[in-house]
């Protein structure tokens, strides 16, 4: 059952509403995605589940067959990325939920104006966290890297590692100034970094 | 759109590691220290690539900005290293030691920023299916729908739209040609001398003033002579032959 209804849903679900729509708990609902992942590992089906930081599921095809469906569903052009585009989707993807001052910290230059790009592309979306915004990557970005979830990308766990490494003796509260042009509320000064 | 251009330039971080690792060197305050000299010229050349003009001021001020305060860590870092003795205070060695840290941090991380070109460039796409796919617009009238109905509706949204449509009413402007006022006062003043007062009953505004232009103009070719006894008092206009 949770298959057809993710089939008919057509965008990413929450847990919450799956767990009403079953009628289970929502450890339950957990379960039942796992199973039903374990399922469409099997070589032979055609389907993944894709899977965002904050739960929400949905169905789409496994990369592997994008080739031949791209022969007959005509999407937007894969265009290369700019550096700086590629810098701040990298960063969001790889250490999402991650702040618009974590993000400046590490590339070392303003990101307001590229990530105000990124959430018109909807390749990036935001969620406030207390004063500040927290940003993940979309499914659309999921689904045009092929890839299910972020977890999956390539040496995940190795980047977490690396991160943690130079956030934990940090020392120095990293701060973002007052005005966030990508559109959010202020940010407040100073801002400390999270543990993940 | 000027903000994008900035896109192409590579950023204090990144430029500095470049500059060290030209030099096959690692990060330290050494390496750092090396660098300095070049950083600060990448900085001028900057300046000059992203040009002048005040559209481009705010967004080069910005970028600006944060490739300055790089330079000012990397100058303290010169001095330590061209003066030895020099103290610096705890925030100072602080500030030191955090550039170093944000150097070693962006060389650790850049290589997913290559992964993720690769990927978005490269790797085959997920599809998925949009619930609403299946359906086209499909005009879907209620069954007990007429077609007085549907012209009543359409009849109602005009009128409502009718209140939008600016009102616009021709009006007619009566436009006082001078030529034709001169030719008046020539004549009235041809019969007898009169007061400016006494000719401007029941003519609209236009016409007083257009008259007044026309004893004005009379008066400048001296075909006319004119007296006011006081400011804004009568005045009483003749022909030079007349009497006053």
């Amino acid at each position: 059952m949770l298959e057809a209804i993710l089939f008919a849903y057509g965008e990413p679900m929450e847990r919450e509403k799956l767990s009403t729509l079953l009628g289970v708990e929502q450890e339950t609902v957990g379960a039942l995605v796992e199973s039903l992942k374990d399922e469409y590992a099997r070589q032979e089906r055609g389907l993944m589940i894709i899977q965002q930081q904050d739960g929400r599921v949905m169905l789409a095809t496994k990369p592997q067959f994008g080739e031949i469906i791209e022969s007959f569903i005509k999407e937007e052009l894969k265009g290369d990325l700019t550096p700086a585009v590629a810098e701040a989707l990298a960063l969001v993807s790889y250490f999402g939920p991650i702040s618009r001052a974590e993000i400046d910290y590490i590339r070392g230059v303003n990101s307001s104006f590229i990530l105000r790009q990124l959430l018109m592309r909807g390749l990036v979306e935001r969620t406030q966290k207390g004063h500040a915004y927290l940003y993940t990557a979309s499914v659309d970005f999921l689904k045009h890297v092929g890839v299910s979830a972020v977890t999956n990308l390539p040496d995940y766990r190795k980047y977490q590692d690396i991160k943690q490494k130079y956030f934990e003796n940090l020392s120095v509260e990293v701060t973002a100034p007052a005005n966030d042009v990508s559109g959010g509320a202020p940010e407040p000064v100073p801002h400390t970094i999270e543990q993940s | 759109m000027y903000e994008v251009r900035t896109q192409e330039f590579s950023g204090p971080l990144e430029k500095l590691l470049e500059l060290i690792e030209e030099r096959k060197m690692d990060v330290t305050q050494v390496s750092l220290a090396a660098v300095t000299a070049d950083f600060l010229h990448y900085i001028e050349d900057l300046k000059k690539e992203l040009g002048d003009g005040s559209a481009a001021q705010e967004i080069q001020t910005r970028f600006l900005a944060d490739f300055l305060v790089v330079a000012a860590q990397l100058i303290l870092i010169k001095s330590k290293a061209l003066l030895p003795q020099l103290e610096l205070s705890e925030e100072e060695e602080a500030t030191i030691q955090d550039l170093e840290r944000r150097l070693a941090l962006y060389r650790d991380v850049k290589p997913i920023f290559a992964t993720l070109r690769l990927l978005w460039t490269s790797s085959p796409r997920a599809f998925t299916r949009s619930s609403l796919y299946q359906f086209q617009p499909v005009f879907y009238p209620p069954p007990n729908v007429a077609l007085q109905d549907l012209s009543a509706a359409l009849d109602g949204i005009l009128n409502v739209l009718q209140q939008f449509l600016i009102e616009s009413d021709t009006i007619e402007r009566q436009l006082v040609s001078l030529e034709s006022k001169i030719d008046e006062v020539i004549t009235m003043v041809s019969a007898s001398a009169f007061r400016f007062s006494d000719i401007t009953g029941g003519r609209s505004r236009e016409e007083i003033i257009v008259l007044f232009l026309a004893v004005l103009h009379l008066l400048c070719d001296r075909l006319l002579r004119a007296t006011q006894q006081k400011v804004f008092g009568e005045i009483r206009v003749a022909t030079s032959s007349q009497e006053h």
